[in-house]
């Protein structure tokens, strides 16, 4: 008797579990092809491996549609249900990361997506841009500066 | 470090705005009185270099990436409230030329990058360098970027962009690497400086 009374609850517990084993749903994984994919970089070219990507759908740009992490490509693939514009944001925890909106409509004779932003510069574009409007704006100062020198000193003189 | 739009919630793109406006108008201020003409073409190439320097990054380990800021090195050069606007300056330039950092966000990386690193790090380089010229200039760099990730990270984590204590690591982690970079690069060009044409470190500090 007082075997079966410590066995008992043991068994009643397993048994608890055990229509979950035996019913439970089943879960077919199918294939699928498709699907929009982004893949993001910094501009030194390093894929943004790992870093976290939220994306809102056209219909609730404020409850994420989806979250996940870019893989270490930095790549990630979503599959939109909707038309419209989605918004994707990346960020890697450091500070880094942007914003990229993907106007997706779903088009039966081919992919039918298209982005909406414009391309990337090269980095050194914009660093030799960068210097220009430096050296630009550097010689205008100096200029100016030398001018008011100058005024000063023929203030003084008469 | 360079946060885009987009990243940082209303109070604290406010805040971060009010510090750094609040510091760069008597800045320009004291600058246009007391700057000789012949200094105003050091700056400028200065501000080339910290421009360019930070849009060189380069990855560490995590995958994520860092770049280098020439604030503290600059200011160590020209002075505290030359190397803020020249850095300011390069900031600025980047978000509303190519994005690099957000425009509304500007406020927020010109208080970390450029107010933290230029005034803090002199402050700690004026601490270390009556004894260790060099060494006070590698830990001048090394803290003034752990402490402007620092900041960034929490500005992050008060707009709810990144959680708590995971975002904390990885930005501290990553700026570790970062800041002994930029500490070995100043010190580097500090030395080289100091041997070949040791005049340049005598330039008055504004």
């Amino acid at each position: 008797m007082n075997m079966i009374s410590k066995i008992l609850p043991v068994i009643l517990l397993i048994m608890q579990y055990l229509p979950v084993a035996v019913y439970s749903h089943g879960v077919d994984i199918m294939l699928t092809g498709g699907g929009t994919g982004i893949e993001a970089r910094y501009d030194s070219g390093d894929p943004v491996s790992h870093a976290e990507v939220t994306i809102y759908s056209p219909a609730d740009p404020e409850e994420p549609f989806q979250t996940g992490v870019t893989d270490r490509n930095g790549r990630f693939l979503f599959s939109p249900d909707a038309d419209g514009e989605w918004k994707v944001v990346i960020s890697d925890w450091t500070g880094h990361g942007g914003t990229k909106r993907i106007r997706f409509a779903a088009d039966p004779e081919g992919s039918g997506q298209e982005t909406v932003s414009d391309g990337p510069v090269s980095r050194w574009m914009k660093v030799i841009s960068g210097i220009s409007v430096i050296f630009g704006i550097t010689g205008i100062l100096f200029f100016a500066a030398a001018r008011r020198e100058r005024k000063r000193g023929m203030d003084a003189h008469s | 470090m360079h946060i885009p739009d987009g990243f940082l919630s209303l109070p604290v793109i406010i805040s971060t705005g009010a510090v750094s406006v609040s510091l760069l108008y008597p800045t320009v201020r004291k600058l246009d009185r007391e700057i000789k003409p012949e200094r105003i073409p050091l700056m400028g190439l200065s501000a080339a270099f910290v421009f360019t320097a930070q849009l060189l990054s380069f990855p560490v380990f995590g995958g994520t990436s860092v770049h280098l800021t020439g604030a503290v090195l600059i200011s160590i050069l020209l002075g505290p409230l030359s190397g803020f606007l020249i850095t300011t300056s390069a900031v600025l330039l980047q978000a509303f030329l190519f994005q690099h950092g957000g425009i509304v966000t500007a406020g927020a990386n010109v208080m970390n990058i450029a107010v933290i690193q230029a005034f803090f790090g002199y402050f700690m380089f004026k601490l270390f360098a009556g004894r260790f010229y060099l060494a006070g200039a590698f830990f001048a760099s090394f803290f003034s970027v752990l402490t402007a990730a620092v900041f960034c990270a929490v500005e992050l984590i008060l707009s709810g962009t990144i959680p708590l204590k995971a975002g904390l690591i990885a930005m501290v982690t990553a700026h570790v690497v970062a800041g002994a970079g930029e500490g070995f690069i100043t010190v580097m060009i500090l030395g080289m400086i100091k041997k070949l044409k040791p005049g340049l470190l005598e330039i008055e500090k504004i």
